[in-house]
């Protein structure tokens, strides 16, 4: 499994630069910067010079696992449309769809959130909730979500940035979302929205943080990988689509069979995704042979001694 | 009179997790033990914290930089908690943003049975000397 984040917040080049190792010192897979439609063609300029600078980062210097992701992470820019109303939003659309593989609407407003959720050029419903008490989100707008095939996006930001009860009232909406997830089948992916340093969070923190609120594996598996690597391979061929359903390729690619039709994407599994393999391969490290807890706990006791030595010290 | 060393078999079990700390200011260790433990009663509350069993056994500054005319300063702790709560508390110690008003982070990179093998595999032995 992989892991996609599609919402960093892009400001500058080095805050970018920092935000983007950061991130992939902590494991992530696929990084998308995302950034106002009047800052992105600047940003567009000096992307190269930020996929050069990850790519000669030590590798080990990072916290990735390097049996199961040893390549550093890709990146790729966005569009973020924020505080427009719908005739903005449809404008801006029009003018970057070509442009951009990625764009993303910030929702909060019940007439924006229901514009975006019809409209199929748009990528993703960013924040639903947002601002909000309640959710946002109801059955007509998750019917049209899945009917126009757009990802409703929970941020993990939004639990980090809310104390109490409001951070209360974030999960419960992303509780709430969930729900009409499980019921509509609209495609829902899981973000950071990393600002800095500070917001950026391991893989398998966040993995455990959306565990504890009852998503699923298979849930948190389609909302790292299987949405986000969706949207990211759709928009790819986009261009090449003449309507919906219609895909125009190339003489080379046409076979009578179709076998190279399909896609590399795996849905999910959880023998190979979710494995007892998976749940120790970032990080958990034993001694080698500490297997039984028996084991286990003989060990410790050695340890213990060095251990009371230290709580004497410390302990009042 | 000091209470008795209780026998191996009714001790409690105890993992070690290895954390990546990030502040804005200077942390010691007794600074981390209650930052830890405002984290977990702040998302699990008390009941659910009292399971976790908490000490910061070890405590390391790695390295002190600065970005846009701000310190950072990096530590690596190593964090004793209950065996079987420690996704508990790696997901408390994630919600942790800021304390005194400082900005902070918590990332757990590690796992380990003992203190001993999750210094020699997480933390730069360079680094302790």
């Amino acid at each position: 499994m992989k892991f996609y984040d599609l919402n960093l917040r892009g400001q500058n080049y080095d805050n970018d630069l920092v935000l983007l190792k950061e991130a992939n010192k902590f494991g992530w897979d696929y990084l998308n910067l995302n950034y106002s439609p009047d800052n992105f063609e600047m940003a567009l300029e000096y992307k190269d010079d930020l996929v050069g600078e990850l790519s000669s980062v030590d590798f080990n210097q990072t916290y990735r696992n390097k049996k199961t992701n040893f390549e550093h992470a890709e990146v790729s820019m966005g569009i973020n449309i924020l505080n427009a109303n719908s005739n903005e939003i449809r404008k801006i659309i029009n003018k970057y769809r070509n442009k951009s593989n990625y764009i993303s609407c910030l929702g909060g407003d019940l007439k924006v959130n229901r514009s975006a959720c019809e409209n199929h050029r748009i990528d993703v419903l960013s924040r639903p909730y947002y601002k909000r008490r309640d959710s946002g989100m109801n059955h007509v707008l998750a019917k049209e979500a899945k009917r126009n095939n757009v990802a409703i996006e929970l941020c993990f930001r939004d639990i980090l940035n809310n104390h109490l009860r409001y951070r209360a009232n974030v999960i419960s909406s992303f509780k709430e979302i969930l729900k009409f997830h499980r019921k509509f089948k609209f495609p829902l992916i899981l973000t950071t929205d990393s600002k800095s340093i500070y917001d950026v969070r391991s893989t398998r923190d966040i993995v455990s943080f959306f565990k504890s609120i009852g998503f699923s594996n298979e849930e948190i598996y389609n909302g790292f990988y299987y949405y986000p690597k969706q949207i990211v391979d759709f928009n790819k061929e986009r261009k090449s689509m003449i309507v919906k359903g219609v895909k125009r390729i190339d003489s080379d690619d046409f076979t009578d069979t179709y076998d190279n039709l399909e896609s590399d994407l795996e849905e999910f599994n959880e023998s190979e995704d979710f494995d007892d393999s998976f749940d120790d391969c970032l990080d958990v490290e034993f001694n080698d042979d500490l297997i039984d807890d028996v084991d286990l706990e003989l060990t410790e006791d050695i340890d213990n001694e060095d251990i009371d030595d230290d709580l004497e010290e410390d302990e009042p | 009179m000091k209470l008795k060393v209780l026998p191996p078999t009714l001790r409690k079990n105890h993992h070690y997790l290895i954390l990546d700390v990030k502040s804005e200011v200077e942390i010691s260790k007794e600074d981390m033990l209650v930052y830890c433990w405002d984290a977990c009663i702040r998302y699990w509350g008390e009941n659910h914290s009292s399971n976790f069993d908490l000490w910061v056994m070890r405590h390391y500054l790695i390295e002190e930089s600065t970005h846009n005319n701000e310190a950072i300063f990096n530590y690596k702790t190593v964090l004793r908690c209950g065996r079987s709560y420690e996704n508990d508390l790696r997901v408390a110690l994630s919600t942790l943003t800021r304390q005194n008003k400082k900005r902070i982070a918590i990332n757990t990179i590690g796992v380990s049975g003992t203190v001993k093998s999750g210094i020699s595999k997480f933390i730069d032995e360079d680094i302790i000397q």
